[in-house]
């Protein structure tokens, strides 16, 4: 069953609704309220002539004589309301009627002379315009006949009614236009706000425009200011965590030179090993933590020959990763940032399997760089999480391959800010695909 | 050791080699790295040591640490350039690619990134020896870039434009395979002579490899015309690169 949701999401689009639903019942209630006033209005001004009617009319042919009375009944009749002596009463007896007991009373408290006599009231189709009704109604005379009256579109009111809903539906559509136009006005700095409020954290402070009206701008400025104080925190552990990273590059250059000097050379290789892999996991962090800042600016590169540069370095320590495409692919890139988050794919592909690929496919307005092993994988559920910053998966830890687990947060930072994406994948046929996707040419100079 | 008989074989004598380095570990490390392997070392902790050392002695090395109290690496090379040539070698531990680039612009010969193990040390002191050893001594490189059949070398940056204006990447091998070539064009190459050259780079050093290296080369000055004849394999003698070079 498809469910339909007329609430609008966006505040304005809210706010407008709230208007128009207000509108909207103000205007049923006025017309309500309008039609009842009319309708009373209307009614005892029938009541008024009808009262006036009869009580001249029996007056008059109570005192004149009997040849007379057709005169007289034609003197009394006008375009609205006519009159004649009928021997009985013709009024059908009319089913009990809020609108005619309101009517007698209406000419009971107009003419109280009236009250005492016998008056028959009752509707009828009118006989001149189609769909609407008379007031009929007969009423005793002294001599035993009956005077009998119809009265015109007793409750014909409709076309001003008509007329008057008109009116209002354009006055009330305005006034929503208006509305709307000053609602979204006052929105706009709140649509900016969080528009920058979804791009924090994606780079560079997004600093607000203090505008609109005191409460927004108070939001604004309160907004500015958590952005700043929140990069000064980020910015000050970058530059702590940075700087033990270098700091901890000169006890490590004495470690390196010191296992220079070691004679047992089992003891030295695996020195040697423990530093590159404390090295390593310091170039990481250094690395990642550099990311945003980096100040590299992006170059025409020719993508085939970083790439074979990777593979033939990884070639020549005798390990199984070759290239397949085209000779020569020109991009827009920042070369030794994508260098080290394609060399990033390659080591990783080589720690958890045998055997990589690296495929450049050149797709339209983008290139593709596919990076195929033949490991294990990563469990489906697990491949969303794996570009985390130092998100392990258990085997790894349990294999001891080393790393902080910022690998593929780096590929996916520094793929992210050439304006390409990184997806990973499970192959078919056995082991991960990391497919990095670049446009050809940058859009724009980046966010650095 | 083999490195120590290399680096003395171009000299008479043993070479000298100034470490500027601020933190007394590394620096007596690194002393006593150099000296095992058969240099003269002198040893100074800050600028000022290290301009007064180079008043009274002369140097065919300087390893510079970039990150000094007081004073930057950096200034202190540009420094020495102004009125000196001597081989420098940055040391840095901020490990950036960007501090590798900018040594290289203000004119050092080479940069290492701590933490460097000492066989990468040695390579590195070694080349660049070798290098201005056999050139003229206190020489600057006299050019700035090489140019070929549209490609450019950037020989303060090390880098290689190809006639897109699109950056090549090489592997520091290649681009040694890439100079030798360039210093010697239209001549015909022997396998043995471009293996002497390379030695630095290469570290299992073949006829084959040789050969690896350049299909490497080969194929990254393709894609142009005249690009896969660039460099030319004379049957039984060896390579010739077959461009002109323009020496800007």
């Amino acid at each position: 069953m498809m469910h339909v949701t007329l609430w609008p999401n966006g505040l304005i689009g809210r706010v407008t609704a709230v208007i128009l639903i207000a509108i909207v019942l103000e205007f049923i209630g006025s017309i309500l309220l309008h039609d009842q006033i009319d309708r009373y209005t209307l009614s005892e001004d029938h009541a008024r002539r009808v009262a006036e009617l009869l009580v001249v009319g029996e007056r008059l042919l109570r005192d004149a004589p009997p040849e007379q009375t057709p005169t007289i009944l034609r003197d009394l009749s006008t375009q609205h309301l006519s009159v004649e002596i009928t021997p009985d009463p013709v009024v059908e007896p009319a089913r009990p009627n809020s609108l005619l007991a309101n009517m007698r009373g209406q000419i009971g408290r107009w003419e109280p002379s009236l009250r005492g006599k016998l008056l028959r009231l009752s509707t009828a189709p009118s006989t001149e315009l189609a769909g609407r009704q008379d007031l009929v109604g007969s009423m005793a005379l002294s001599d035993g006949r009956w005077l009998r009256f119809r009265s015109r579109d007793v409750w014909g009111h409709w076309p001003q009614l008509y007329r008057t809903i008109g009116a209002a539906t354009i006055l009330a559509g305005g006034v929503l236009l208006a509305a709307a136009m000053v609602v979204h006005t006052l929105g706009s700095p709140l649509r900016g706000l969080a528009e920058a409020a979804d791009r924090v954290g994606h780079g560079s402070p997004v600093m607000v425009l203090e505008r609109g009206p005191r409460d927004l701008r108070q939001v604004s400025r309160a907004f500015n200011a958590m952005q700043a104080r929140i990069s000064g925190l980020i910015a000050d552990r970058t530059q702590a965590l940075a700087a033990v990273g270098h700091d901890l590059r000169t006890p490590l250059t004495r470690m390196r030179l010191r296992t220079g000097f070691m004679v047992d050379p089992e003891l030295r290789e695996a020195m040697e090993s423990d530093i590159g892999e404390m090295e390593a996991m310091l170039d990481s962090v250094l690395a990642y933590l550099a990311g945003d800042n980096d100040t590299e600016p992006q170059r025409r590169i020719d993508l085939t020959a970083l790439i074979s540069t990777l593979v033939d370095a990884d070639a020549d320590l005798g390990r199984d990763v070759s290239y397949e495409g085209p000779d020569h692919v020109l991009v827009q890139a920042r070369p030794l940032a994508l260098k080290r988050a394609l060399s990033n794919l390659i080591e990783n592909g080589l720690k958890y399997g045998e055997r990589v690929r690296v495929q450049l496919i050149p797709d339209g307005e983008e290139v593709r760089i596919v990076v195929d092993d033949d490991g294990p994988g990563i469990p489906e559920d697990e491949l969303a999480h794996v570009v985390t910053p130092f998100f392990r998966l258990d085997e790894a830890r349990m294999r001891n391959t080393g790393g902080l687990g910022l690998g593929l947060a780096i590929v996916s930072n520094a793929v992210a800010r050439e304006g390409g994406r990184l997806c990973l994948s499970n192959r078919p046929e056995g082991g991960l695909r990391a497919e990095v996707r670049l446009p050809v040419k940058a859009p724009c100079a980046g966010a650095a | 050791m083999a490195s120590s008989d290399l680096m003395a074989q171009s000299l008479d004598r043993a070479p000298e080699i100034l470490i500027v380095e601020d933190d007394p570990g590394v620096r007596v490390l690194l002393a006593r790295t150099l000296r095992e392997n058969g240099l003269n070392v002198t040893a100074a902790p800050a600028a000022t040591e290290m301009w007064r050392a180079l008043k009274t002695n002369q140097f065919d090395l300087i390893l510079l640490d970039i990150m000094l109290p007081g004073t930057n690496g950096l200034d202190l090379c540009r420094q020495i350039r102004k009125d000196s040539a001597v081989p420098i070698i940055m040391v840095s531990a901020r490990g950036e690619e960007i501090d590798r680039v900018l040594g290289l612009e203000i004119g050092a010969d080479d940069y290492i990134a701590k933490p460097f193990s000492t066989k990468e040390l040695l390579g590195r002191v070694r080349a660049v020896l070798r290098r201005t050893v056999s050139g003229p001594i206190g020489a600057a490189p006299p050019r700035e870039t090489l140019q070929f059949e549209g490609w450019t070398v950037d020989l303060r940056r090390r880098t290689l434009q190809s006639a897109e204006g699109a950056e090549v990447e090489l592997s520091g091998a290649e681009y040694d395979l890439l100079l030798s070539f360039l210093d010697n064009p239209q001549r015909i190459i022997g396998r043995d002579r471009l293996l002497e050259l390379s030695r630095s780079r290469i570290s299992d050093a073949s006829d084959r490899s040789i050969d690896v290296l350049v299909s490497r080369l080969r194929r990254k000055l393709s894609g142009q015309e005249g690009g896969e004849a660039l460099i030319r394999t004379v049957r039984g003698a060896g390579y010739m690169f077959t461009a002109a070079v323009d020496r800007a």
